[in-house]
């Protein structure tokens, strides 16, 4: 399948990845030579093959003990934000007023 | 004249003898990374003084008898994927060109342990994605066998380090091939352990069902020497594996006869360059003089795995880096003004062309519409994949394969084709695909001086294997005196 010009825009903004005017068609073109390859999966037969999900030994998610343990001060934590304020991450006003 | 590389082993007997001290070492290393500008940006940062105060410790610690490691007062190369606290991690992307890291990896906190010295943070493939080095946003080091040509990725800084003598030993990480591929192609050994067996905390996410830490080295007992000390379990990575770490060095020297060495038939086809299988079936001609024994084996579903991989690795890769969005430690862009914005501009402006292209697969197979066509699907072919190699396994101890389909190739030549660049992996994503570990070693040098790899790969959790034929197979060949 082709994707459309269209499309790369919709994925791009579902990524929240701003992608320049110019450079859309070469994105495009470009994932479309990679999708034709990734395609040729489709003749593979693997109705009854189950998927593997996870990298090596299938076990169950190991959990710890709820104790608190010391973590990261908040001033190391926050040291490489943008923008900080007080002990806090400084971000644009999410809720209009 | 080129003096021939030290072992880790020798270096510690020297370093016992007091021919030299773990200062003069590092002094050294810092020295030959200097002279050696002809070869780029090898490495993104250094710490030469915090290093030098590690060495002197360690000389401190020898004169008290209270050596802690075989790595005690080595230099060793971090790829820059990988944190260290205090120092910068930049993935080789714009968007973390500032980032200097709270904390230590299971990794780095391992090599400090064991007293190693750790000299700096190497170049890579943005985000670790990629095949050549040529996707960092620093610039891309060059192949110490020539200049002209590519290191491999992503890990290039690493395999260039290791390669040209800067250090005798680096980490690297590996989600499709990338410390094989680059220490093929600049003559070094390359492991990737079994998935698992090393943590990935503080390891920069790529594809985390994928990803391994791995060792570069120029001697196949260093890379042993290394594994010992980054393998084992840690709690803070849910998918360590808590499988007992054996003596990676105890039995290198033991005897092959007996093992059977699978060689998949779909690997040495028609489309194989001809140095490559001539050399790759020198190997295997070497590998049974060693008294190993040679069956045939299939990997059916070959062809798919590269496919395969791109759709899963650009899926997991696309959720891994939506957490670069500008607010927490990332670069923010200047000119947004709303919450989008910042989201949408500072990753558009922060991450590279390939980082991007894969992000934006990993979302479209994720997306709803094209999930079961894409993502789900690729899902079950990996468990063809995996199938076969279980399968493999029932006839063999031990796969051969060569690690790349060509030797380095030249700065630009498939920066264009990014499936051509993909292609590139076609011998090494089905073992990241499997799980299983692999190593290249070092077999021999083309037409033109440039290096190939052999592969090998192991059952699950036996890199000791893989160790013990690589360097009966380094020491039968002995390859290592040549230097670039």
């Amino acid at each position: 399948m082709k994707i459309s010009r269209e499309e790369v825009l919709r994925v791009a903004a579902l990524a929240h990845l701003k992608i320049e005017d110019a450079e859309i068609d070469v994105y495009t073109a470009k994932f479309n030579g990679i999708l034709s390859h990734i395609e040729k999966l489709n003749a593979l037969k693997t109705d009854n093959v189950p998927p593997t999900t996870g990298g090596l030994l299938e076990t169950a998610t190991p959990m710890r003990d709820d104790v608190c343990q010391p973590s990261l001060p908040v001033d190391e934590a926050l040291r490489n934000a943008p923008a900080r304020l007080a002990g806090f991450l400084l971000v644009p006003k999410v809720v209009d007023s | 004249m080129s003096t021939p590389r030290l072992s880790i082993t020798q270096m510690q007997a020297d370093l016992q003898a007091k021919r030299y001290s773990s200062e003069e070492l590092v002094k050294q290393s810092y020295s030959t990374i200097q002279a050696a500008s002809k070869l780029g940006p090898v490495f993104l940062s250094q710490r030469q003084t915090a290093a030098l105060a590690d060495a002197k410790a360690s000389d401190a610690r020898r004169r008290d008898g209270k050596t802690l490691s075989p790595l005690d007062g080595i230099p060793v190369a971090v790829k820059d994927n990988i944190v260290m606290r205090g120092e910068p991690c930049t993935c080789a992307s714009m968007i973390l060109r500032n980032f200097t890291s709270p904390y230590d990896s299971d990794a780095v906190g391992r090599l400090k342990a064991a007293g190693a010295v750790i000299v700096g943070k190497t170049n890579l493939d943005e985000f670790a994605m990629g095949s050549s080095n040529e996707n960092s946003a620093f610039g891309c080091p060059s192949n110490p066998w020539d200049v002209q040509r590519v290191p491999g990725g992503s890990s290039g800084g690493s395999a260039v380090a290791v390669g040209s003598g800067m250090v005798p030993l680096s980490l690297g990480s590996d989600t499709g091939g990338s410390v094989r591929l680059p220490a093929s192609f600049c003559g070094t050994v390359g492991v990737k352990p079994t998935y698992g067996r090393v943590s990935r905390y503080g390891l920069v996410a790529f594809a985390s069902s994928l990803d391994q830490i791995g060792p570069l080295s120029w001697w196949v007992e260093d890379s042993a020497l290394l594994l010992q000390t980054l393998a084992g379990h840690d709690k803070r990575d849910s998918t360590c594996a808590a499988v007992p770490v054996p003596n990676y060095t105890a039995n290198l020297k033991q005897n092959l006869a007996g093992k059977r060495f699978g060689v998949p038939k779909e690997y040495i086809g028609d489309g194989i360059n001809d140095e490559v299988r001539r050399n790759f079936e020198a190997s295997l001609k070497t590998l049974e003089k060693l008294g190993a024994k040679r069956v045939e084996v299939s990997l059916p579903h070959t062809q798919h795995a590269v496919a395969c991989y791109y759709i899963l690795a650009s899926a997991e890769a696309s959720a891994n880096l939506s957490r670069f969005d500008g607010i927490r430690y990332t670069e923010r862009s200047k000119t947004a003004k709303t919450l989008k914005e910042v989201y949408l501009q500072s990753r558009g402006e922060g991450f590279g062309a390939e980082v991007k292209r894969r992000i934006m697969l990993g979302t479209f197979v994720l997306s709803s519409g094209y999930y079961d066509a894409y993502y789900a699907k690729g899902q079950r072919v990996r468990t063809l994949l995996r199938r076969d190699f279980q399968d493999a396994f029932g006839n063999c101890d031990f796969i051969a394969t060569p690690t790349a389909p060509f030797t380095a190739f030249k700065k630009n030549e498939k920066i264009d084709d990014p499936l051509q660049m993909y292609l590139s992996d076609i011998f090494t994503t089905s073992v990241n695909l499997a799980g299983l570990p692999a190593l290249s070693v070092p077999s021999g040098f083309d037409a033109q001086g440039l290096p190939f790899g052999l592969q090998l790969i192991g059952k699950a959790f036996d890199e000791a294997t893989l160790f013990s034929v690589a360097y009966q197979f380094e020491q039968t060949t002995a390859l290592r005196g040549r230097l670039p």
